[in-house]
């Protein structure tokens, strides 16, 4: 998360070990990134404990805000309600929690062509302005619909999604760009960042985020938790793809899938692309990333030039990162299947990176286990060539980043690697393949789902048991684009509730259980 | 006969440089500053992996090394400040992957023969240094579990557990806690000490470890005997993890480093007055023994206060400009009690600490650096009692995965 590092220019003490700090703003934490224009020249105060005034500094030192602290400076503009889902709330309460200049210029609300101005009003330690959405919203609306609010320069979105409809959507919500894919099962936000990643994965049915991240802590977030990919130019991974902004974004709609496609360029010789679906009817998303070579920097004329000249070698990694339960005997694990064996990775200490490259994980699946909090994911990738696996331990995650093998490319060369990722409350893995098992809410009821990576491609079936109904579902088969095939299974339970005890055995791979 | 003659010692100590966005300056802009200080103080100041590094002259005396730590700090501060830049005396960085430590180098030594056989009577030692100097509770992603992260963590490959050696049969070998570094001054370099916040501290540091180094100049031994150099090895992962509150192993035996750097003291009262001090004259060094505090002390409380890594560097720098910092909190601080001596189970307990499950065989090693039949020894025992099993690829080698049921 982003914090203000401002410079001092005063430290007034308020009795006892107290503290009032006034600042200007210098930049943002942890990138330095140039604050936002809105606070240049803004004197801002804070209070703060301190047993020893001298750690908070004087007048030209440099202080660092919280993230909590930094969020009503970094965004002011909040709307209420910021995501409703179904219905057009009749109200909106636009908040402006600081403005340097009293009053503040007034606040443009717009849904397509229709506008409101309002204007702020002084209230609790900042300003509101409330909004009837009456003459907003035409009677043909369709959702999602973004609702958005104007104010000096800055735009945030409010929206109206659609309730038990699949759809993909573009949003502007305080401090963060997203581009949010729902179904039945999942929401999940894919950011503009790091040429295009995954940085929150809502579970529909147990309300919870698999790539949450750590409260009031300043660091990346894509670092901390969530999914992006990484290009490998030489011994290390160089950052560059992490710069990377997608100019480009476009999402649609097409029968049983939401689609989410970013271009943007690396550099001069590099372009890359993410492509996004998820499936209406199942709990799984394609990812899909793409680099392609543009033409090599001309030698200088007369210069002698060899093939090899045009050349640059290439590879491309993933990383997955999580909140880490840590502990040799109940931690996150990782598991994956070797050599007809099944393999279970657990580190125990922060830290520690584990590799081995003469060891690649077989048969095109990876699975991530945090048997506290009942969260598990699975990764599923082309079986040949299989990548090295690699993973390490974080202050306060797990991050799985297996690396595919280096390649070399010339102009007008691409190369690419195809994800599906699902993401659950169980899992089952075994040395025949693996499976994740999720659940979400019906009307009236409860719909169960298992997607399973399994060597044997014969018929099998999924068994579901929950709240001590038992379901056999024979699996179907889909084949993902250069992935391979993926196994699945829904099972509906009416009368059943998400806190019932569920139980999933897929192709006779048993449900996991904490030790 | 004493293998030092004449009698010379000196420190190498590093400093971070931070700018008031708080980044830590590196190296291609350090480079000019550390030519205007070396014009400037006549001392061959340099930089070495993006710190501001002071190799403090050849001295001959306590009060030497004080005034030249004084003068040279004094005259970087100022310079720095022009450029609204401070010097971060610390071990270690919040945010920054990087480690800096006062590396002690104690003169003269032209005998690397006789060297290479003090290093070997000298390993025994080590961990008291590392005792007295933790100064590295937070680093990069490590926050308050060991006192010197430092030492624990080899600061990144720069300094390494040290290992006997024989000198027929021996090259020379760069990086470990101490040894004879004749192929630039001829000097043995005790590396192991952690960057000191304190001048003062530094001083009485330096010229302490000078003396002792001096006074087993003609103390020379053969190579340690394995469980010498086991609890040689146990002692350095106490030392980093407790500070002045650990307990060290003596043939077995409980002995507190606080009394270890009691006895170092008391042993070298006549090479003290070699170097025109003598112990009561190093008040710091003798409070801290007295106290079982170390730097480290003085960092956990803030770093309690302040769990953001950017945060804590924000404050930490700050009073790290006061140099008389950590003596304000000697003085108020209250004596710490001596921690227990690690028993053969805790040694067990922390080797299986590392294991989870897939673990290589040699992820256990970094537990205390043990050497293969020890460290063998201590799987074998983990296996025998049920905590572990072991598995084998061709592949992947010998990993080792946690039998669940809790710690020993």
């Amino acid at each position: 998360m982003e914090a203000i590092l401002g410079k001092i220019t005063g430290v007034v003490a308020r009795g006892g070990d107290r503290f009032a700090i006034s600042l200007t703003p210098a930049c943002l934490l942890p990138e330095r990134a140039a604050a936002p224009e809105w606070l240049r020249g803004a004197v801002l105060t804070v209070e703060r404990e301190a047993p020893d005034q001298r750690e908070l500094g004087g007048p030209g030192d440099s202080f660092v805000l919280t993230p909590d602290e930094s969020a009503r400076w970094l965004q002011p503009l909040t709307v209420t309600p910021e995501i409703s889902y179904g219905k057009i709330p009749p109200k909106l309460e636009i908040r402006l929690a600081w403005w340097p200049v009293d009053p503040p210029p007034g606040v443009t609300v717009r849904v397509g062509r229709r506008r409101v101005e309002a204007i702020f009003a002084r209230r609790e330690g900042g300003y509101t302005a409330e909004v009837e959405t009456d003459g907003l919203f035409s009677p043909r609306c369709k959702l999602p619909a973004a609702i958005t609010v104007e104010f000096s320069g800055m735009a945030i979105h409010g929206a109206v999604l659609p309730i038990d409809e699949p759809f993909v959507t573009r949003l502007y919500l305080p401090g963060r760009e997203i581009i949010r894919l729902e179904n039945g099962w999942y929401g999940i936000d894919v950011v503009r960042r790091a040429g295009g990643a995954i940085l929150a994965w809502r579970e529909h049915g147990r309300e919870i985020d698999h790539f949450a991240h750590p409260a009031n802590r300043i660091g990346s977030e894509l670092d901390m938790a969530g999914h992006r990919d990484r290009l490998r130019e030489h011994w290390t991974t160089r950052e560059r793809l992490a710069k990377a902004v997608p100019g480009s974004v476009r999402t649609w709609r097409e029968e049983h899938l939401s689609r989410l496609r970013m271009k943007g360029r690396v550099d001069k010789i590099l372009n890359t692309r993410v492509e996004c679906a998820l499936y209406d009817e199942l709990p799984i998303l394609l990812w899909r990333r793409i680099f392609e070579t543009r033409e090599f920097p001309s030698p200088k004329a007369g210069n002698p030039r060899e093939p090899i000249d045009s050349v640059r070698s290439y590879g491309i990694s993933m990383r997955g990162a999580w909140p880490a339960e840590r502990g040799g005997d109940s931690g996150s694990r990782i598991l994956c299947a070797f050599a007809d064996q099944l393999v279970s990775l657990r580190d125990t200490q922060p830290g520690r990176r584990e590799c081995c490259p003469d060891w690649r994980v077989e048969y095109g699946w990876m699975l991530v286990e945090h048997p506290d909090r009942r969260a598990c994911g699975l990764y599923l990738f082309p079986p040949l060539p299989a990548p090295a696996m690699i993973f390490s331990t974080g202050t306060t995650n797990l991050i799985l980043e297996p690396e595919w093998p280096m390649l070399p490319a010339r102009a007008g060369d691409s190369f690419e690697l195809p994800l599906a990722l699902t993401m659950g409350e169980c899992c089952g893995a075994a040395p025949a393949g693996a499976w994740v098992g999720c659940r979400t809410e019906l009307p009236n009821g409860i719909r169960c789902a298992a997607i399973a990576r399994l060597r044997d491609e014969k018929e099998g079936s999924a068994v579901f048991i929950l709240g001590g109904e038992r379901r056999e579902v024979a699996l179907q088969r889909r084949q993902l684009p250069d992935i391979g095939a993926v196994a699945w299974a829904v099972a509906d339970f009416a009368g059943s509730g998400m806190d019932d005890p569920l139980e999933i055995a897929v192709a006779g791979i048993p449900q996991r259980r904490p030790a | 006969m004493n293998i030092f003659y004449p009698r010379t010692f000196s420190t190498d100590w590093e400093h971070f440089v931070v700018d008031r966005l708080e980044r830590c300056v590196d190296t291609r802009r350090l480079l000019g500053f550390a030519g205007a200080l070396n014009t400037e103080l006549a001392l061959p100041i340099i930089v070495d992996k993006a710190s501001l590094e002071f190799p403090l002259g050849i001295n001959t005396s306590f009060d030497q090394l004080r005034e030249r730590i004084r003068r040279a700090t004094d005259r970087a501060a100022e310079l720095l400040r022009e450029y609204d830049l401070d010097l971060f005396t610390a071990a270690a960085h919040p945010v920054e992957k990087f480690f800096c430590g006062a590396h002690v180098h104690v003169g003269t030594l032209l005998d690397e023969t006789a060297g290479l056989r003090l290093e070997n009577s000298l390993l025994e030692y080590a961990p008291a240094f590392a005792a007295l100097a933790a100064n590295s509770p937070v680093a990069y992603g490590m926050y308050l579990e060991f006192k010197s992260y430092r030492v624990h963590r080899h600061a990144l490959g720069n300094i390494r557990p040290g290992m006997p050696r024989d000198p027929r049969t021996s090259q020379r070998i760069w990086g470990d806690d101490l040894g004879p570094k004749l192929n630039m001054t001829p000097t043995f370099e005790v590396r192991i000490i952690d960057c000191a916040s304190s001048r003062q501290l530094l001083a009485e540091l330096a010229t302490f470890t000078a003396a002792f180094v001096h006074s087993r100049g003609n103390h020379l031994v053969e190579e340690p005997s394995p469980e010498d150099y086991l609890e040689y090895l146990i002692n350095r992962w106490t030392a980093a993890r407790d500070g002045m509150q650990a307990t060290f192993r003596r043939r077995g035996k409980p002995l507190p480093a606080a009394e270890m750097v009691d006895e170092m003291l008391d042993g070298c009262a006549e090479e003290l007055r070699a170097l025109g001090i003598s112990r009561a004259g190093l008040p710091i060094v003798n409070a801290m023994a007295q106290k079982r505090v170390c730097q480290a002390d003085m960092v956990i409380p803030l770093a309690e206060r302040y769990p953001d890594p950017y945060l804590l560097a924000g404050a930490y720098g700050k009073m790290l400009r006061h140099w008389e910092w950590f003596e304000e909190f000697l003085d108020g601080s209250p004596p710490l009690e001596p921690l227990p001596m690690l028993s053969n189970e805790d040694i067990l307990t922390e080797h299986l600490k590392l294991i989870g499950e897939g673990t290589h065989l040699y992820g256990t090693r970094e537990a205390m650096n043990f050497p293969p039949p020890a460290a063998d020894a201590a799987r074998a025992k983990l296996a025998s009692a049920g905590r572990i099993t072991e598995e084998f690829s061709l592949e992947r080698g010998l990993t080792l995965s946690r039998i669940t049921g809790g710690m020993l």
